[in-house]
C-alpha cells in the first residue's frame, strides 16, 4: 500500500534527522519508492552557494556520477540555478524540469547531454529548503527517461515527504550545532586540571573529569554517595544542599562559592558552583538545569608539557623547564638545587625566557603561563 | 470531531524530540486535538483497556517498553477512524520517544560547552568539518571584530593573510584526517604567496579534533561528524588585556572576601600591572596600593606577590568572564 510506504519513508527521514539512522539509508528508501535513479539532499552555503555536503541513495548513488557532480558538474547544473534563485518556482515549491525546459533546450544543454545522459538520468523533481539562515538545501529525485516524470499521485506523495524533510533538515541542523557545543563541553571538562563535576539539581553526577574522580576517591572534602556528589563533612553537606537548592531556580550562569579551610592547610579550598540553564522554555521535556561544580585547590599546581611550552614560546628545553617551574611556584634557589645547577644558570635561563616571551617580570611570566594552560597543560593533552 | 492532520502531528512530535519545542506541550496538543480527557506516555507494555472510553497502544519502537494511554470522557469513546489514525501514529510516536530520551541530555551539556569555552582567556572557535563556525567565545568575537588576524566573515574563520589562511586550512584538513585526537599547533608566520611579508608574529593556531564519546553520539557513526576546536594563541596579546568589566570586582569580592579597593588592585595585578602602574591607573599613592596588596596576599593565604598573581590567574575562570554574576558566601 502506497500510503503505508510513504509513512515508512517519513520514519526513515526522521531517523536520519535524529541520528538514529543515516541520510543515505533514508534516501535509498525514497529512491526505491519512487523508482528513481537517485534521491539526494544537497546542502549549500547561502553566502557563496558553495556545496557543503551531498547525501544520496538509490541505484545511482554508488556511481562516480555523484563524485563528478560534487567535484565539478553541480556548478553547471541549470536546474540547481533555477531552484536556488527561486524565480521559476518560489522557495518550497516543486520544480518538475520538463515543465520548464523544453526538449530543444535539453537537446542543446551540455549538462543534460554530457553529464545526465551518460548516467541514464533525464527528469528531475526537486524543491528547496532552508534549514538554517546561512544554508540552503535541495532535495531532488533523479529519474530515468524510461521511468518518466512523476505522475500526479507521486507528486502528492513527494510533496508530503518534502514537508517532512524541511522540518527534519532544520532539526538535524539544530542538533548538529548543539552537538558541537556538547562535544566542546565534554572535551574541555576533561581537559581542565581542576576537579569538575557536571550534575543535575539532585546532585546526580552526569560527568566528572579525572581530577574530580581522584578528589572524591580521596574524600577529603567531597565524596560520592552512589551516583550523587555529597560533602564529606556534615557542615559542607549542609552548605552544599542549600547552595544547590538556591541555584536550581536561578538564571543561567548564576554562581555560588563555598570556601573551606582544611585542618593543617595554609590555603583554603574554593568550591565554585555555576548553574547551566538550557535555552528552552520552562517545563519542556528534558530541559532540567544542570550545575557545574569546580573545586579550586591552590595547592594543586597544574603540570605543563615542556614540549608544547618550548614549541609555542620558542624556548630551549632547559628554558622551558625553568618557565614551568616558576609557574608551578618554585623559586630560583629551589630549581637550582633540584636540577643540580648553579643559581646563576637558572637566573640566566629565566632572563632568556622573559626576553623571548616578552614578559616584563617574573609575575608577568607566571600570569602568561597560567593563562595558556589549555595550550601546554598536560591534563587531557 | 475531525481527526487532526497526521503529518503535522508527526512533525510536531519529532521537533519536540529534537529539543526545538516542549515535549509535554506537544502531547497536550495531541490530547486536545483528539478531544481526549487525558493522554499519558507510560512505561511498560500496553495494558488492555479497562473501559470502552480508554485506549492503550504499545510503542514497540520506543526502545524501552512504553505505551500511550488515552482516556476520553465517557460520552466520547474513540471510533474506528480514530483507532486507525492512532495505529498509524504509534510507530512515529515510539521513534520520537526514543530520540527524545537520548537527546534530552544535549541542551544542558551544550550549555556546559558554552560556559567552559567562555572560561578560556584565548579566542576559541568551534568549527564544523565543512569549516563553518558553530560557536565562538567572547575573546573570539573581539578578535574577529577588531583583531589583526581575521576577516570579519559571518560564517567562516578567515585569516586576513593568504599565507595564514592556507596554513590554517591545511591544519584543519590534517586534524580531520588524523585518527588520533592530538592537538595540532600551526605557527601563524607563513609568508604570503605574492611575496607579501606576513606581519611578524609568534602567534599559533591550536587545532584539535573532537569526536563524539559513545554516550551521546547517535547509534549511527555518520551522524557523528567530527568537530574542531580552534584556539588562537598570541603571546604578544597578553600586553593588551581589555579593561575588565566592573562586575568582576564584585565577583572577586565574593570569592576571596576582598574589599572593593582590594578587588580592583587584585584585578590589575592579575592583568600584569606593577604597583606603580596600578597606583597611576587608580590615581592613588603607591604606598596605599602596597597596603592593599598586603591585604590581598594575606587573604589568599600566601606570602609572595608572585604567588598571589599565580593564584589569581589560576583561578581566573572563577571571576573573569561576563556571565559570572550572582551571589556567593564565604
Amino acid at each position: 500500500m502506497r500510503e503505508a510506504s510513504v509513512d515508512a519513508l517519513v520514519r526513515s527521514v526522521w531517523a536520519a534527522a535524529t541520528g538514529e539512522g543515516v541520510w543515505s539509508a533514508a534516501m535509498d528508501a525514497v529512491a526505491r519508492h519512487f523508482d528513481a535513479s537517485l534521491a539526494v539532499v544537497h546542502r549549500f552555503d547561502l553566502a557563496d552557494q558553495r556545496l557543503l555536503a551531498l547525501d544520496g541513495g538509490g541505484p545511482q548513488s554508488q556511481q562516480d556520477s555523484v563524485l563528478q557532480y560534487v567535484r565539478q558538474y553541480h556548478r553547471e547544473d541549470p536546474r540547481r540555478t533555477k531552484l536556488l534563485e527561486g524565480r521559476v518556482v518560489p522557495h518550497g515549491g516543486w520544480l518538475h524540469d520538463h515543465e520548464h525546459f523544453d526538449p530543444a533546450f535539453v537537446a542543446g544543454d551540455a549538462f543534460y547531454q554530457h553529464f545526465l545522459a551518460a548516467y541514464g538520468c533525464r527528469y528531475v523533481a526537486g524543491r528547496t529548503m532552508s534549514p538554517a539562515p546561512d544554508q540552503a538545501c535541495l532535495f531532488a529525485l533523479e529519474l530515468s527517461p524510461a521511468r518518466g516524470p512523476l505522475n500526479p499521485g507521486e507528486r502528492a506523495e513527494a510533496e508530503r515527504l518534502g514537508t517532512h524533510l524541511e522540518d527534519a533538515l532544520r532539526s538535524y541542523e539544530h542538533l548538529r550545532r548543539t552537538r558541537a557545543q556538547v562535544l566542546a563541553g565534554h572535551q574541555l571538562l576533561h581537559g581542565f586540571a581542576q576537579p569538575m563535576w557536571l550534575m543535575d539539581g539532585d546532585r546526580f553526577v552526569h560527568d566528572a573529569n579525572a581530577a574530580a574522580q581522584a578528589e572524591t576517591a580521596a574524600g577529603r572534602l567531597l565524596a560520592r554517595r552512589g551516583p550523587h556528589l555529597v560533602g564529606a563533612t556534615g557542615s559542607l553537606e549542609r552548605d552544599l544542599v542549600a547552595a544547590v537548592h538556591l541555584l536550581r531556580s536561578q538564571p543561567h550562569g548564576s554562581v555560588r562559592v563555598l570556601r573551606r579551610h582544611l585542618p593543617g592547610d595554609a590555603l583554603p579550598l574554593w568550591l565554585h558552583l555555576q548553574v547551566l540553564q538550557p535555552e528552552l522554555s520552562a517545563g519542556a521535556f528534558g530541559a532540567q538545569p544542570m550545575l557545574l561544580a569546580t573545586l579550586f585547590d591552590p595547592q594543586q599546581v597544574p603540570s605543563f608539557d615542556p614540549y608544547a611550552l618550548s614549541s609555542l614560546l620558542d624556548l630551549t628545553p632547559a628554558q622551558a623547564r625553568v618557565a614551568a617551574g616558576l609557574a608551578q611556584g618554585r623559586t630560583v634557589d629551589e630549581m637550582a638545587a633540584a636540577g643540580g645547577t648553579r643559581v646563576s644558570t637558572v637566573r640566566s635561563h629565566l632572563a632568556s625566557v622573559l626576553q623571548r616571551t616578552g614578559a616584563s617580570r617574573s609575575d608577568d611570566l607566571v600570569r602568561r603561563l597560567h593563562d595558556g594552560h589549555l595550550l601546554w597543560g598536560t591534563v587531557g593533552g | 470531531m475531525p481527526l487532526p492532520d497526521l503529518d503535522a502531528t508527526v512533525r510536531g512530535l519529532y521537533c519536540a524530540a529534537t529539543c526545538e519545542a516542549g515535549w509535554e506541550a506537544e502531547l497536550a496538543a495531541l490530547r486536545d486535538a483528539l478531544g481526549a480527557a487525558d493522554l499519558q506516555v507510560i512505561a511498560g507494555a500496553a495494558v488492555p483497556a479497562t473501559a470502552p472510553h480508554c485506549l492503550c497502544i504499545g510503542l514497540p519502537s520506543a526502545g524501552a517498553a512504553a505505551a500511550v494511554q488515552i482516556t476520553w470522557a465517557a460520552d466520547g469513546p474513540p471510533d474506528a477512524a480514530t483507532r486507525a489514525w492512532l495505529a498509524r501514529l504509534a510507530p512515529h510516536l515510539g521513534d520520537a520517544l526514543r530520540a527524545a530520551r537520548r537527546l534530552r541530555q544535549l541542551p544542558p551539556r551544550a550549555a556546559l560547552g558554552r560556559v567552559l569555552l567562555e572560561r578560556l582567556p584565548q579566542p576559541a572557535w568551534l568549527l564544523q568539518a565543512d569549516g563553518r563556525i558553530d560557536w565562538e567565545n567572547g575573546p573570539a568575537r573581539v578578535e574577529r571584530a577588531v583583531g589583526p588576524w581575521l576577516l570579519d566573515d559571518a560564517t567562516r574563520l578567515l585569516p586576513r593573510h593568504p599565507g595564514h589562511r592556507q596554513a590554517l586550512e591545511q591544519a584543519i584538513h590534517r586534524a580531520l584526517a588524523a585518527l588520533t585526537r592530538r592537538r595540532l599547533l600551526v605557527p601563524v608566520e607563513a609568508a604570503g604567496p605574492e611575496g607579501v611579508a606576513a606581519p611578524p608574529s609568534r602567534a599559533h593556531w591550536l587545532v584539535r579534533r573532537m569526536d563524539a564519546p559513545p554516550a551521546f553520539a547517535g547509534p549511527q557513526a555518520a551522524g557523528a561528524a567530527p568537530v574542531l576546536l580552534v584556539v588562537l594563541f598570541d603571546p604578544t596579546h597578553a600586553e593588551a588585556a581589555p579593561p575588565a568589566p566592573p562586575d568582576q570586582v564584585e565577583v572577586l569580592g565574593t570569592v576571596y572576601g576582598f574589599t572593593p579597593a582590594e578587588s580592583r588592585v587584585a584585578q590589575c595585578l592579575a592583568q600584569g600591572a606593577t604597583v606603580r602602574q596600578i597606583a597611576a591607573m587608580l590615581d592613588v599613592a603607591p604606598s596605599t596600593i602596597r597596603s592593599h596588596l598586603d591585604a590581598v596576599t594575606a587573604k589568599l593565604g600566601v606570602e609572595r606577590k608572585l604567588d598571589a598573581v599565580r593564584l589569581l590567574v589560576q583561578s581566573g575562570w572563577m571571576w573573569r568572564g561576563g556571565d559570572a554574576g550572582g551571589a556567593g558566601d564565604a
